[in-house]
Parts: structure tokens; C-alpha cells; sequence
């Protein structure tokens, strides 16, 4: 699987995003440029860690990223990070 | 918190010893766990919520506080659209508060990546 990445401002509830492209062998995913270097790389993880976990092949988002988030290690509940990043 | 452990193993069928053998802990330790001679540390709790596949909240108190990841129904709607809708087939990573209008961006931005 080849990754696009692309750095963009969006808001800052939204850390990143990954979109599985139309060839179905590359997907794109898209990281907020808002966050730090440190912060942008773990997205860059988590995104991955989506389709390691074949999870577009899943069907409820709430339990998608319950288990994404549940599964990465060292990372604090969203809403309590203590960078202040929502 | 033996209970709730108990509860799981019923529920997925399996004994201690399985979940000692995938897990790595010993036997022992499942032992002296229900035998009221030992409390888990917060690593053992990890290693056996995963196996599980739930929340160490679920296994310390029975309630799972993460089953809705999205706690504005909103934004948890258009985040299933954006899923399964193959013109975007998306998964965010955002905060649980996350508003629908923030989403909606998103959405944007990619429509803009289609044209």
C-alpha cells in the first residue's frame, strides 16, 4: 500500500484523516499542519495503524476508532491531552 | 473486578489458561486473582482488555464509557456517511467533541480533491 501525505490547516477538532484512493492500492491521508512535528507523525501512525487493522472493511466508525484509539499505546483519551490539542 | 473477568471468559468461551497462554501472564497469577490474593496492575489489566477487546474502564467497572466514540450524534452520522459513501470513504482521526461543521470541511476539502 502506498501512502500519500498531505499537510493541511483544518480545524482543530479534526487531527488528520486517511481516504482510501480510487486505484484501491494508495490511499492519501491528510494530517492538520496545526500540529507539531511530534504530533503529526503520530497521526501519520495512527492513520496507518487504519488500514493494518483492514478497518475499511469494517462498519461502525464509533467502534473503528474506539479500538484505534484503545490500541495505541501512551496516548491519553481525546479531550484530555495534556498539549491542550482537543 | 474477578466477576466481570468471569463474565467475559463465559462470553467468549474460553478459560484462564487461554487467556494466560495469548497473553503471557501466568496461570498463577489467574489463581491468586480470584482468589481475592491479588489485584491486577494497571499492565496485566491492558494485556487482558485487549484480549477481550474492551476498555480497561469496562473491566475495572462493567460500564464501557467508549462505546460511542462520538459524542455528538451529528457529526457521528456524517462521519459513517463519509465512511461508507464510496465517493469518500474516509476515517478521521478527531476529537470525540467533534462538531459536524468541522467535518463538514473535511468533506469540502475532498470534494475539492475529486474535481
Amino acid at each position: 500500500m502506498d501512502y500519500f501525505v498531505r499537510l493541511i490547516d483544518m480545524p482543530p477538532a479534526v487531527r488528520s484523516f486517511i481516504k482510501e484512493n480510487s486505484d484501491h492500492i494508495s490511499a492519501t491521508i491528510v494530517i492538520n499542519a496545526r500540529l507539531s512535528r511530534e504530533q503529526q507523525q503520530e497521526q501519520y501512525v495512527h492513520e496507518v495503524g487504519h488500514m493494518e487493522r483492514n478497518d475499511f472493511e469494517k462498519d461502525d466508525v464509533n467502534q473503528i476508532e474506539t479500538k484505534a484509539h484503545r490500541t495505541q499505546k501512551n496516548r491519553p483519551p481525546c479531550g484530555n491531552r495534556a498539549d491542550g490539542v482537543p | 473486578m474477578y466477576e466481570i473477568f468471569a463474565k467475559l471468559l463465559a462470553r467468549k468461551g474460553v478459560r484462564p489458561a487461554d487467556v494466560a497462554k495469548a497473553t503471557g501472564i501466568s496461570q498463577s497469577f489467574f489463581t491468586d486473582w480470584k482468589s481475592g490474593r491479588y489485584s491486577p496492575k494497571p499492565d496485566k489489566l491492558e494485556k487482558i482488555a485487549n484480549y477481550f477487546d474492551v476498555s480497561v474502564d469496562y473491566l475495572l467497572t462493567g460500564v464501557d464509557s467508549e462505546k460511542d466514540y462520538y459524542l455528538n450524534d451529528d457529526a457521528r452520522d456524517l462521519a459513517q456517511f463519509l465512511f461508507e459513501n464510496p465517493d469518500y470513504k474516509v476515517l478521521f482521526d478527531a476529537s470525540r467533541k467533534v462538531k459536524r461543521e468541522d467535518l463538514e470541511f473535511v468533506k469540502e476539502l475532498i470534494d475539492r480533491f475529486n474535481t
